[in-house]
């Protein structure tokens, strides 16, 4: 479990002060230094050597004909030995900015070796198999991040090779969609980000039961959250097109969504509001796209300008926006909160002149509208307390 | 001996070792298997050259595709004195001794063309254009191209080698470049 969980514990247990908890967590973090300096130090360390890193690949892919390919892989495979080596010797002498570093720059030169192997050989293959083999092998190292930076890697990675083999003519994806294997359908791409919350939420999920996976957990939550605002914008521009998503794009989202929401509604140490307020989300993400399969007479009208269709989509996206917005209040995030609230206020403005195309009534509707909001407002903020005491009553 | 951190040993060993394992095991593709030199063409001009490979096709002039998307297909090559005489299709990669075939390769067809993953070939990036030119084969730049590919018992292939007018690339780059000085 990480530190400051325990130390947060030990404070409401009472057993320390919430200063003596504080110090405590310096002190694992820092020795006592600085825990800015040292995040800053870190940052731009790991920035330098992703860089580093990156050229060394660059200089491999430039396929230099002087060396002989023998060479190249030795050469290649003796740096692999010297940096685990030094990775080993980082951890004996508890040096966690100089392992996570190192740990880095032979992640990335393990990415560097594949590349190498395929140019020397000339094999064929996807990219999206290349990455794959690449996070493999590199999982295990990973785990044993001291910081946030190779499971932030791993992550990113894992993306990059679920989107390179989503958008590949040979992948099951095509396969699905199209007898002839031709590309991913431009419609079902606007599934593609929900499915991508679902599955990147519901391993957030998994990894959040596990104090080791701790960072793979954050990251993945934060991801999915990018995720969620993307289908939320997918979702309100799908109203407007009319294009359908295939019920084959779908099938995944079938499969993450009961993982997912079972995963998320049993993790044990999230508020509750937060497990609801989520789960909502990813089911409303859902269902933008099954309700015009289901009833295609209802939703004949998108890509048409229809005024239903427009007020549909901004319905949702004001709903989900809103939901996201309490979701960020809940972990206590002011800023995401507040961008989440800008976001509704334009989506307001949007969908006025969607509707009236009209300055005046424009004007009109939102003077009206923003009233409304202020009164709603104040009066949830003065009944809040009854409000929450009746939703108490209603979950017990 | 107390070795300290096995973990940690155990994952880097671990990337390491499967790193090890595929140059191994491509290695051993490029050399156990049996030699077939297959003439090549370029397909698309616009996709002839991406990045620093050369993309192309193997020149199979007889339809050995059941149909558009066939997958898997297996071609018996049948190869004298590195001249390929015949090519047919075969149902599997073990029915080379009975149907006489000096190796079978392994594909799939893509669009109604035969694709084995050996369309990719990896060149320098200073020599990319000549290379180009040279397996487009326009005009002057005609150029007898043929790729020296390593098929297994399995009919997986692996690249060995590019020859332009029976010279090794490389040799033939070398002359080129002397020439235009």
């Amino acid at each position: 479990m990480k530190i400051e969980k325990k130390t947060s514990r030990w404070v409401e247990e009472g057993l320390i002060s919430s200063e003596q908890g504080q110090r405590i967590v310096d002190f694992e973090y820092t020795g006592g230094k600085s825990r800015w300096s040292q995040i800053i130090l870190y940052s731009f360390v790991i920035l330098g050597c992703c860089v580093v890193s990156i050229g060394l690949v660059s200089l491999i892919a430039a396929n230099w004909e002087d060396i002989p390919e023998t060479l190249k892989l030795g050469v290649a495979f003796i740096a692999l030995a010297g940096l685990g080596g030094g990775i080993y010797w980082a951890q004996l002498r508890d040096r966690e900015i100089v392992f996570d570093v190192l740990s880095t720059i032979f992640i990335l030169w393990c990415l560097a070796t594949t590349g190498l192997i395929s140019q020397v050989f000339h094999t064929g293959g996807e990219p999206y198999e290349a990455l794959a083999f690449w996070l493999a092998i590199v999982l295990p190292l990973s785990c044993l991040g001291k910081r946030s930076f190779p499971p932030s890697l791993w992550v990113v990675g894992l993306l990059a090779t679920f989107f390179t083999w989503v958008l590949n003519e040979e992948s099951w994806w095509a396969k699905v969609f199209y007898s002839d294997a031709s590309n991913v359908a431009s419609a079902d791409l606007f599934a593609l980000p929900i499915i991508t919350a679902l599955w990147t939420l519901l391993l957030a999920s998994v990894c959040a039961r596990l104090s080791k996976l701790h960072y793979f957990a954050v990251n993945f939550s934060f991801w999915g959250l990018v995720a969620v605002l993307v289908a939320v914008l997918a979702g309100d521009i799908y109203y407007t097109v009319d294009e359908t998503v295939s019920q084959a794009s779908l099938y995944p989202a079938y499969l993450f969504l009961p993982l997912a929401l079972s995963a998320i509604l049993s993790q044990p140490d999230a508020k509750r509001r937060e497990k609801v307020l989520l789960s909502v989300l990813l089911f409303l993400g859902l269902m933008v796209y099954l309700l015009p399969l289901a009833l295609p007479r209802a939703f004949d009208g998108r890509g048409e300008n229809e005024v239903r269709m427009q007020l549909l989509a901004a319905t949702y996206s004001i709903t989900s926006g809103g939901l996201l917005a309490f979701y960020f209040a809940v972990r206590s995030n002011v800023r995401l909160f507040h961008a989440m609230t800008i976001l509704i206020g334009i989506r307001f403005l949007v969908i006025y002149f969607q509707v009236f195309e009209d300055l005046a009534y424009t004007g009109l509707g939102l003077v009206i509208s923003g009233l409304v909001i202020v009164i709603f407002a104040i009066t949830w903020y003065k009944l809040r307390p009854r409000i929450e005491a009746w939703a108490q009553e209603l979950v017990r | 001996m107390n070795i300290k951190h096995k973990g940690l040993l155990l994952a880097l060993a671990f990337s390491v070792l499967a790193l090890a394992a595929l140059t191994g095991y491509k290695a051993f593709k490029m050399y156990a298997g049996v030699e077939v030199v297959f003439p090549i063409t370029g397909y698309d001009p616009r996709d002839l050259l991406s990045g620093h490979y050369l993309t192309y096709r193997l020149d199979i002039k007889e339809d050995v595709c059941p149909g558009p998307n066939a997958d898997p297909v297996f071609v018996c090559v049948v190869q004298r004195n590195r001249e390929i005489l015949s090519i047919g299709t075969v149902e599997s990669a073990d029915r080379r001794a009975e149907n006489g075939c000096s190796a079978i390769l392994r594909g799939r067809c893509r669009g109604g063309r035969f694709v084995a993953g050996v369309e990719r070939y990896y060149v320098p990036e200073q020599h990319s254009s000549l290379l180009d030119r040279a397996v487009r084969g326009w005009g002057e730049n005609a150029r007898q191209t043929e790729l020296v590919i390593s098929v297994d018992r399995n009919g997986r292939a692996a690249v060995k080698e590019l020859l332009i007018d029976n010279r090794p690339w490389r040799e033939f780059v070398k002359s080129e470049t002397a020439r235009a000085r």
